[in-house]
C-alpha cells in the first residue's frame, strides 16, 4: 500500500498538528482541567485534529484523536477538574506521536506501524472512560427520576439538528446524483461527527452511536475504500428521519421518546454497520487527492451567529414608530411654508418701509435719516436670514425624508426570509414521493434567495406542497412513458422565485405530458358544468380554469398522493386569501407551469385611496380589475337596474356609500369614477366619489373588540397622519349581494336625476370660507342646491365637471381671478351661457365695470347678503328654485 | 389610597384608576367606521398607533356627546403595559391589546381616595347599567362613580 500525499495538505497538517498538539499538551500536563473554557478548548483541538487528519487521510491520526476525543467527552468536565490520571496518559501520548517525520511522507507507513501499539493502549483507555461513563450513568439513573437532559442544551442541540438535517438531506440526494463526487461527502461527515459530538455532550448515547456509523461510513466513503450506493444512502436517509422526527418531539419528552425509539435506532444503526461491512474494500488505487483550496476547511469552531430572533410584537412597534417618524417628518414642509410667508411679509414690510421713508418731507428726512437707514438694514438682514434658514430647513428636510423613506424601507424589509426557508426539505420530499410512484424526478430551485414575508412564507407552504405533489403524481410521466416519448428517464420540476412589479412571483414548472384540454372539455360535459356549444367557443385558459373548481378532478383513480379532486380549488382559495392569484399554462407532451403572483408582503398593500361620502378608504389593488370614468350618458336602465356597457359586457352599477351605508349624495359631476370588481360570476361597478391616487399602506388590525365589521378588512395611517380603513373586497362581494337581494341598495342613478331635476344647480367660487358657506346657506335656504369651489381655477374645473344654472363668483382670488374665470367661461362654448353674479368687496365703480365687461351679469358687493339683494339677482336669473 | 382621573359626561362625575390611562389629548380627528356600534367614535392616529374611541356618554345609554373646545380623549394603557400593575395588583382591570379611548366632556382633576371610602354601586342611584359600575365614592357635593372600564369595552354586550 503506497500513498501519494499531497505536499500543501500535508503542510497544512503540520501547521495544524503543531498549533493543537501544543495547547493540548499544555493543559493536559497539568493533570487536570480547570475551567469549562478549557474542556472546551480541548474538545475544539481535537476537533481541529481530527479534521484536518481526515482531509491528510491519515487514518492513524482520525482513528487517534477521536479516540481521545471520546475519552475526553466520557469524562466530562467534572471528573476531570479533579486530579485524573487519564490526562498524564494522554499527556504521554501526544509527546511520543510529536516525532511524527511530516516532511518525509515515505517514512509514514514505518512510522505508523512502530506507533501501532498506539492504538491499542488508547482503546483500552476509552473502554476504561464509557466504563466510567456508564457508571456515572447508573448514579444518576438510580439517584434520581430527574431527566438528565438539560433543557437550554437541548434546545441548542435540536438547533444543531435541525441544521444539519438540511445537510443530510441536501448532500445525501447530490450523492445519489453523482456518487464518485468526493466533494459532497465531506460535509455529510462533517454534519455527522458534529451531531456525534452534540449527542454526546447531550448523553444520548443511541444518536451518539448511530451518528458514529454514519460518520464511519462516509468517512470510508471519502476514503475511497466504498461507493455509496442508493441502498446507502436510502438508510441514511431513514437514520436523518430519526433526527427530524425529534424535531417535533416536546423537549420534556425527548428522553422518553429516545427509550421508546431506542430498538427503531439500534435497527438503523445496525443497517449502517453492516452496510459498511458489506462493501468488500475496493482496491485503493493510488490517486492524487485533489486540492483542497484552503478556504474549503471545514470550519470547526461555532459561527457567530449572523441572524437573531426578535418577537413580532416588537417588530411591529418599530414599523409603527417607523412610520410615525416619516409622517411627522411632513410636518417640516408645512413649517418652511410657514417661514416663506414670514419671508413675504418681511419683503412687504420693507416695501412700506421704503415708501414711507420716501414720503418723508425732506427737511424731516435729516432728523430720521440714521434711524431710518438703521432700520432698513435690519429689515434687509431679517429677510436674508430668513431666506439662508428656509434653504437650510429645505435641505434638512430633504435628507430626513430620505433617510426616513431608508429607515421604513429597511423596517420593513426586517419582516423578509429567504425563498430557501420554505425550499430546504423539497429534494428530499421529492424524491421520496418520486420513488414510491415508481417516477424519477429531479427538483431544480431557482432564486433561494428571493426575500419573501415570513407571513406569507408560512401561508404558501401548502400550497406549494400540493402544487409539487400535483407535478409528480399529475405532470410527470414514468420512465418508460418518457423514454417513449424521447425525454430523458429524470423528468424535472423547477420552482422559481422572483420579484416583478412589485409582486412575487412563483413558477412551478415541470416537463411532465401537459394537460389535456380535451379530458378536461369531456368531463365538464361529463359533470354538466357547462354544454358542448358553450365549451367549444371557450379559449385554453378558460378551460384551465375548470381546474379550480371544487370537485374537479382529471385523475381517473386516487392515489395516496393526489387526485382527490379535493386541491386545486383549495390551493386557489389559499392563495386568494393572502391577496394572490394563480394561472395555470400548459403544452400537451411539453409540459405544465403553475404561475402564482403574491403580494411582496401582508404587512405592506398597495391600494387605491378614494372618498366614499367625504371618507378616505382604500381598495386593495390586487383585488381591483378595472377603475374607469363613464358619462352619465353612457348609464342604461334594465329591469330597473342601472348598467353600463364595458368591452360588451353589461355591468351593473352599485354605489359604494350606499354598501358601506354612509350618507349618500347625489352624483353631481358628469364624469363618475368607477371601481371595477370582478369575481368568478360576479362584476360590479363601483361607484366612488372621488380618486385620490395610489398609496403604499402599513396594515393593522382593527380592534378586536369591535369584532368583524362588514367590508372592513384592516386600517392603516395615511401620510397625512390620519387613520384610513382598507376595503375587504371580498367580504364586499358577499354584502352586495346580499343587499341586492334583500332590495337594500337604491338604484343609484335615479337619485342623481331627482336631484338635479328638482333642484337648481349654483356654483359658488369665493377663497374665503365664510363667503363661501354663507352663500351656499342662503342659496340652499332658499331651496337651491350649491356647491363650492375655493379660486377660479377649482371653479373652471367644477364647471366643467357639473351641470350648473348659475356661477356665483368672487374677484380677488389665488391661481385665477373672478375677472380671469369670468372671461374663461364666456370663451368655452360649453358653458358660455350660463348666467354669472360677481361679488366682491371692491365697490369702485370701475372694477364694476370691469366685471361686466367681462362677461357677468351682475356685479353686487358683499353687503348685498343683508339684503335680499343677492336672492333677487338669483332669481331675476334664474328663477326660483322651485318651477 | 389611589389616585383617579376624573371627568365629566354632562353633570355626571366619573373617575378611573389613574394608572389605566395612557394619556389625555384632544385631538378630534376620528376615521368613522361604519358598520360599528353606533357608540364607536371612530380611529384615532396616537403616534403611529391606530386608537379605537368610543363615546362614554353614548355607550352609558346617553346622547352623544358634542365635541367642543373641552372635549377631551382618554387613552387607556394595553394589557401588555399595564402587565406589571397588574401583576402587583394595584389594578385589576383589561381592556385587550389594541389601543382604545373613549372621548369625555370635560377633564376633572386627580383626586386621591382611601379605598374604605368606595362603597358598591347604590340601587336606583343612577340610570348607568350597573356592569359598567365598579364603584361609587361620596364627594362633598358630588357623587364620583368608578368605572369598570373592562365591560366598558366589551362591545358584545349592549
Amino acid at each position: 500500500m503506497s500513498n501519494n500525499y499531497d505536499s500543501s495538505t500535508l503542510s497544512l497538517f503540520n501547521t495544524e498538528f503543531n498549533e493543537q498538539t501544543a495547547i493540548l499538551l499544555e493543559i493536559f500536563t497539568k493533570g487536570i482541567i480547570d475551567s469549562e473554557e478549557e474542556y472546551q478548548q480541548v474538545l475544539s483541538s481535537l476537533r481541529s485534529l481530527v479534521t484536518i487528519s481526515q482531509i491528510t487521510e491519515l487514518s492513524f491520526f482520525i482513528d487517534l484523536f477521536e479516540a481521545i476525543e471520546s475519552i475526553i467527552l466520557n469524562y466530562k468536565l467534572e471528573s476531570l477538574q479533579k486530579e485524573n490520571k487519564v490526562l498524564i496518559e494522554l499527556n504521554i501520548f501526544i509527546l511520543q506521536i510529536s516525532d511524527f517525520p511530516i516532511n518525509s511522507p515515505e517514512k509514514f507507513e514505518n512510522w505508523f506501524s512502530e506507533k501501532k501499539i498506539f492504538n491499542d493502549k488508547i482503546q483500552t483507555i476509552l473502554q476504561e472512560s464509557i466504563r466510567n461513563t456508564e457508571a456515572q450513568i447508573k448514579v444518576t439513573e438510580t439517584n434520581t427520576n430527574a431527566d438528565y437532559v438539560d433543557y437550554s442544551m437541548l434546545d441548542l442541540f435540536l438547533n444543531e439538528i435541525s441544521t444539519n438535517i438540511m445537510v443530510f438531506n441536501e448532500f445525501l440526494l447530490k450523492i445519489e446524483d453523482s456518487p464518485a463526487n468526493i466533494e459532497f461527502i465531506e460535509p455529510l461527515m462533517r454534519a455527522a461527527h458534529s451531531l456525534k459530538g452534540a449527542a454526546r455532550i447531550m448523553q444520548m448515547d443511541v444518536i451518539v452511536d448511530l451518528t458514529h456509523s454514519m460518520e464511519d461510513l462516509f468517512v470510508k466513503a471519502q476514503n475511497k475504500e466504498i461507493v455509496l450506493t442508493e441502498t446507502d444512502i436510502d438508510i441514511s436517509l431513514k437514520a436523518v428521519d430519526v433526527f427530524s422526527q425529534m424535531l417535533e418531539i416536546q423537549s420534556s419528552e425527548i428522553s422518553n421518546w429516545l427509550i421508546s425509539q431506542n430498538e427503531n435506532i439500534y435497527r438503523i444503526n445496525n443497517e449502517i454497520k453492516n452496510r459498511k461491512l458489506s462493501h468488500k474494500p475496493k482496491e485503493i488505487v493510488a490517486q492524487k487527492k485533489e486540492n483542497f483550496p484552503s478556504d474549503s476547511l471545514p470550519i470547526v469552531c461555532e459561527q457567530s451567529p449572523s441572524e437573531i430572533k426578535i418577537s413580532i410584537k416588537k417588530l411591529g412597534k418599530i414599523l409603527g414608530l417607523s412610520s410615525q417618524v416619516m409622517i411627522e417628518n411632513k410636518w417640516l414642509d408645512s413649517f418652511t411654508e410657514s417661514l416663506l410667508k414670514i419671508k413675504r411679509n418681511s419683503f412687504s414690510m420693507l416695501k412700506d418701509f421704503d415708501e414711507v421713508t420716501n414720503n418723508i418731507p425732506v427737511e424731516n428726512k435729516k432728523l430720521f435719516s440714521k434711524f431710518l437707514t438703521k432700520v432698513s438694514k435690519e429689515l434687509s438682514q431679517n429677510i436674508t436670514d430668513i431666506t439662508n434658514n428656509i434653504n437650510y430647513l429645505g435641505q434638512y428636510s430633504r435628507k430626513m425624508s430620505n433617510i426616513t423613506e431608508k429607515l421604513y424601507g429597511n423596517v420593513v424589509s426586517l419582516r423578509m426570509r429567504p425563498f430557501s426557508d420554505l425550499t430546504s426539505q423539497y429534494q428530499r420530499r421529492v424524491r421520496d414521493l418520486a420513488k414510491n410512484l415508481g417516477k424519477r424526478v429531479k427538483i431544480q430551485i431557482n432564486g433561494k434567495n428571493t426575500d419573501v414575508d415570513r407571513d406569507i412564507l408560512a401561508k404558501l407552504e401548502a400550497p406549494l406542497n400540493h402544487l409539487l405533489r400535483n407535478s409528480i403524481d399529475h405532470g410527470i410521466e414514468s420512465p418508460e412513458i418518457r423514454i417513449m416519448n424521447g425525454k430523458s428517464e429524470t423528468g424535472l420540476i423547477t420552482i422559481s422565485a422572483f420579484h416583478k412589479n412589485g409582486m412575487l412571483n412563483i413558477d412551478i414548472n415541470d416537463d411532465g405530458n401537459g394537460i389535456s384540454i380535451d379530458k378536461i372539455k369531456q368531463k365538464i360535459v361529463d359533470k354538466k358544468l357547462s354544454t358542448k356549444e358553450i365549451i367549444e367557443n371557450l379559449n385554453k385558459e378558460e378551460i384551465l380554469n375548470f381546474l379550480f373548481l371544487p370537485g374537479f378532478s382529471t385523475r381517473d383513480f386516487v392515489t395516496e398522493f393526489s387526485g382527490r379532486g379535493v386541491g386545486l380549488d383549495v390551493v386557489q382559495s389559499m392563495i386568494q386569501a393572502v391577496n394572490g392569484s394563480i394561472f395555470i399554462e400548459s403544452e400537451t407532451g411539453i409540459g405544465t407551469t403553475f404561475h402564482l403572483t403574491l403580494p411582496l408582503t401582508l404587512s405592506i398593500v398597495r391600494t387605491l385611496l378614494v372618498t366614499i361620502s367625504d371618507e378616505y378608504y382604500a381598495f386593495p389593488l390586487t383585488k381591483i380589475e378595472k377603475v374607469l370614468q363613464i358619462n352619465q350618458k353612457e348609464i342604461q336602465t334594465a329591469e330597473g337596474r342601472k348598467y353600463f356597457t364595458f368591452n360588451n359586457e353589461k355591468i351593473g352599477l352599485i354605489s359604494a356609500a350606499e354598501v358601506l351605508e354612509l350618507k349618500t349624495r347625489p352624483i353631481t359631476s358628469g364624469k363618475i369614477p368607477i371601481i371595477l370588481l370582478k369575481k368568478n360570476q360576479f362584476i360590479y361597478g363601483l361607484i366612488i366619489e372621488k380618486f385620490i391616487g395610489e398609496r403604499e399602506l402599513v396594515v393593522r388590525p382593527l380592534n378586536k373588540l369591535l369584532g368583524k365589521i362588514a367590508d372592513i378588512n384592516s386600517t392603516a395611517i395615511l401620510d397625512n397622519g390620519s387613520p384610513v380603513l382598507i376595503i375587504d373586497v371580498e367580504d364586499m362581494y358577499l354584502s352586495i349581494d346580499k343587499k341586492l337581494n334583500a332590495g337594500l341598495l337604491k338604484d343609484i342613478n335615479l337619485n342623481y336625476k331627482n336631484n338635479s331635476s328638482e333642484k337648481k344647480r349654483i356654483l359658488i367660487v369665493d377663497d374665503s370660507i365664510t363667503v363661501r358657506e354663507l352663500e351656499k346657506k342662503i342659496l340652499e335656504k332658499s331651496g337651491y342646491y350649491a356647491e363650492t369651489a375655493i379660486d377660479g381655477i377649482d371653479g373652471l374645473n367644477s364647471l366643467k365637471a357639473g351641470n350648473f344654472d348659475l356661477l356665483i363668483s368672487d374677484i380677488d382670488m389665488p391661481r385665477m381671478n373672478g375677472f380671469e374665470l369670468v372671461q374663461e367661461v364666456r370663451k368655452n362654448k360649453n358653458y358660455s351661457k350660463i348666467p354669472i353674479i360677481i361679488v366682491s368687496y371692491k365697490d369702485r365703480e370701475s372694477d364694476k365695470l370691469k366685471g361686466l365687461e367681462a362677461g357677468a351679469d351682475y356685479y353686487l358687493t358683499k353687503s348685498s347678503f343683508q339684503d335680499r339683494r343677492f336672492l333677487i339677482a338669483v332669481e331675476d336669473l334664474i328663477g326660483k328654485a322651485n318651477n | 389610597m389611589s389616585q383617579f382621573t376624573t371627568f365629566f359626561v354632562g353633570e355626571s362625575f366619573f373617575g378611573l384608576n389613574i394608572l389605566q390611562v395612557k394619556e389625555i389629548n384632544n385631538n378630534m380627528k376620528f376615521t368613522y367606521v361604519p358598520d360599528s356600534p353606533n357608540y364607536i367614535k371612530g380611529l384615532l392616529n396616537l403616534r403611529g398607533q391606530v386608537i379605537t374611541i368610543f363615546d362614554l356618554a353614548k355607550r352609558i345609554g346617553r346622547e352623544p356627546i358634542v365635541i367642543g373646545t373641552l372635549t377631551r380623549n382618554l387613552i387607556l394603557k394595553t394589557d401588555n403595559e399595564t402587565l406589571l400593575l397588574r401583576e402587583k395588583g394595584l389594578i385589576n382591570k383589561e381592556v385587550g391589546n389594541d389601543g382604545i379611548g373613549f372621548i369625555v366632556d370635560r377633564i376633572g382633576d386627580v383626586i386621591e381616595i382611601d379605598d374604605n371610602r368606595i362603597s358598591s354601586t347604590p340601587a336606583n342611584l343612577t340610570t348607568i347599567a350597573k356592569e359598567f359600575i365598579s364603584g361609587v365614592v361620596e364627594m362633598d357635593n358630588n357623587l364620583l362613580i368608578l368605572l369598570n372600564i373592562t365591560e366598558l369595552v366589551n362591545f358584545n354586550t349592549k
